[in-house]
């Protein structure tokens, strides 16, 4: 194991050495003209208009959230639905279906509780 | 027609019953919360309560008739030793739900969510202790924490609350880091996510190779990081103080104890790494944990700080029984009576757990019931004053979990310390031994300092002055049951002894 390491080592030092030289180089030879126009953030090219740290509508957050959780759920049907035809062959194919029917409908109560507590609502 | 590893599903499902009311459970609690408008609110907490009986009658009588089942194809095991645990974590949650309700009631507003997420972060912990599949075991941490994490951020409103639970969400997520890499390794050298394939390939190896030896280091941080072992504690103190006081104590006392189970099931099937490479690392930490819980714990005017830090010295007595059973994978002579020492050991904990999580919970639970609302909570040491005088069986009661937490008999916290020590001395760790019964009378100071404010100082304005009377009933009975299990330790030892026996041996 230790021998199958040494070019991967080689490898990340290379790119330390290398990334840090670059850097130490251009920090040294590079000319400094500081200007108060250089010193502005760079927002392509047009001058930036206020702080970028401005104030969200909390909702935003909750239907990122929401939308996070139900896709990300939704994502899990993809590998069962592969698997499926496998769980039929073997002649367990309600096994699966009863399965991922207990799982989505864990998924759907959580759905009605987030739609009956006004988790869907703007205002 | 559907056949898994050799047993009919409606076996299967029978076996898990306990698991299935209480995710079922769970999510009826939701919905009624959600559509029944009508209804008022502390029906919610009589709903969860008999679920929880529900779970605990399921427990009671599917697992008395099933000997060690490995269901789901190897995900999850029906074992003595989850039954043992299934029945704590049940009676932690029943004692949680009752204590919040009782504040919630004083409070006059209902917070709903707490309920499933109560009966959500039980579930985590049943499973956790019956996990045999790395897959498994991970889900149900993160079951128990995710709730865990939105309880202790339950006081809305309060800046504290907001911030320990924030704090406890990053530094969970970090532990869990630890976990998954740690078994991301764990499958990388064995080949397998379940405990049998683990346990045979490490059975199979003459020396624990480098991969090895990091994976059960990493898992053995993110277990840390929930038992509160330093120095993983950080987070411990402030979390404790934050959250509202009936979480803390269902913090403190189930997923610690949920925690201790599912390590002490990995120390058993990792054993020989666990015990050639981890053990002196494990031994000074399981030193520093309870010196250092119970010297900080002696400057402490918060009691809910204070315990905080007495639960990371107790993490560190539980962690000196932990050793004493690696002790019989390491040391030659030990290992010549194993099987004594090993059972002594893990009997130990399992008891140690027991009477920790009565007399811990208890203390929380007088601390509820004085709490004026959620936004006065009793916390400061300086309003127990006198409060002997204005309700003598809360500040009895108090004072019993105090003294057993103490460790002075007769009382649990004594004979669980007893339990440990001599399995300690039974595994030739006698420095440990003593060491350990040096931090106990260390402790004593920062415990009698409550019960002398109780019942030597004269009561003031601002003392706490109480509630609910379910609240202190549930902990009067607790406190009775401290007390009796430290005149007869008879009983729940032998169980304790033969259900890590099953486990282990």
């Amino acid at each position: 194991m230790a021998e199958q390491s040494v070019p991967l080592l080689l490898v990340v030092s290379l790119a330390i050495v290398m990334a840090l030289l670059f850097l130490v180089l251009s920090y040294v030879l590079g000319p400094k003209n500081a200007s108060a126009l250089k010193s502005t953030s760079y927002e392509c090219g047009i001058p930036a208009r206020s702080s970028v740290q401005i104030r969200f509508f909390v909702r935003f957050f909750l239907v990122a959230l929401l939308f996070l959780l139900f896709d990300l759920e939704a994502v899990f049907l993809y590998p069962w639905a592969i698997l499926y035809r496998g769980f039929v062959e073997a002649g367990r194919a309600g096994f699966a279906l009863g399965e991922m029917g207990a799982f989505v409908s864990i998924l759907v109560v959580g759905f009605v509780y987030v739609w009956k507590k006004g988790g869907l609502e703007w205002q | 027609m559907t056949n898994v590893a050799g047993m009919d599903l409606a076996t299967q499902l029978s076996a898990l019953l306990p698991y299935l009311v209480l995710a079922a459970g769970g999510l009826l609690v939701m919905l009624v919360d959600a559509f029944v408008k009508s209804l008022r609110k502390e029906h919610l907490s009589m709903l969860s309560l008999l679920v929880l009986l529900g779970v605990a009658v399921a427990n009671f009588t599917g697992s008395m008739s099933l000997s060690d089942r490995t269901l789901l194809g190897g995900m999850v095991v029906n074992d003595q030793y989850s039954w043992f645990f299934n029945m704590l974590f049940v009676a932690v949650a029943l004692l949680t739900v009752t204590f919040a309700s009782g504040l919630y009631d004083r409070d006059g507003h209902y917070r709903a969510e707490f309920y499933p997420l109560v009966l959500f972060a039980t579930l985590g912990m049943m499973l956790l202790v019956a996990a045999t599949d790395l897959m498994t075991l991970f889900l149900a941490l993160e079951t128990m924490s995710l709730s865990v994490y939105v309880l202790v951020a339950g006081n809305r409103g309060s800046l504290r609350s907001s911030e320990a639970g924030f704090k406890y969400l990053i530094m969970g997520a970090f532990a869990s880091a630890f976990l998954l890499m740690g078994m991301a390794l764990l499958y990388g050298e064995t080949g397998g996510t379940s405990y049998a394939m683990i346990g045979d390939t490490i059975a199979g190896m003459n020396s624990a190779s480098l991969l090895l030896k990091l994976a059960t280091g990493l898992i053995l941080i993110g277990f840390g990081f929930k038992i509160a072992m330093v120095p993983f504690h950080m987070w411990t103190p402030d979390v404790y103080e934050g959250a509202p006081c009936y979480v803390t104590g269902f913090m403190a006392t189930g997923v610690k104890a949920a925690a201790v189970a599912a390590l002490l099931r990995f120390a058993w099937l990792t054993l020989p790494v666990l015990a050639d490479v981890w053990f002196p690392v494990l031994m000074v930490l399981a030193v520093v944990t309870m010196t250092y819980g119970n010297l900080v714990a002696l400057s402490q005017n918060s009691i809910k700080r204070m315990l905080a830090y007495s639960s990371i010295a107790h993490a560190g007595y539980l962690l000196m029984g932990v050793l004493a059973y690696l002790q019989t994978g390491r040391d030659i002579g030990v290992a010549t009576r194993a099987e004594e020492v090993g059972v002594a050991a893990g009997g130990a904990v399992l008891f140690y757990l027991v009477g920790y999580a009565l007399m811990n919970l208890g203390a929380f639970g007088i601390v509820t019931y004085l709490s004026k609302d959620r936004k006065h909570e009793a916390d400061t040491i300086d309003g127990y004053a006198g409060l002997a005088q204005k309700r003598p069986v809360a500040a009895a009661s108090l004072a019993v979990f105090l003294f057993s937490l103490a460790g002075i008999p007769p009382t649990v916290g004594f004979v669980g310390k007893f339990y440990i020590f001599d399995a300690v001395v039974k595994a030739d760790l006698l420095p440990l031994a003593i060491w350990g019964v040096v931090n106990s009378l260390l402790s004593v100071y920062y415990y009698l300092r409550v019960i002398m404010t109780m019942y030597m100082k004269p009561a003031e304005d601002d003392s706490y002055s109480g509630g609910s009377w379910e609240t202190v009933f549930a902990a009067g009975v607790l406190a009775l049951m401290v007390l009796m299990l430290g005149v007869m330790p008879g009983t729940l030892s032998q169980l304790a002894r033969n259900t890590f026996k099953f486990m282990a041996y």
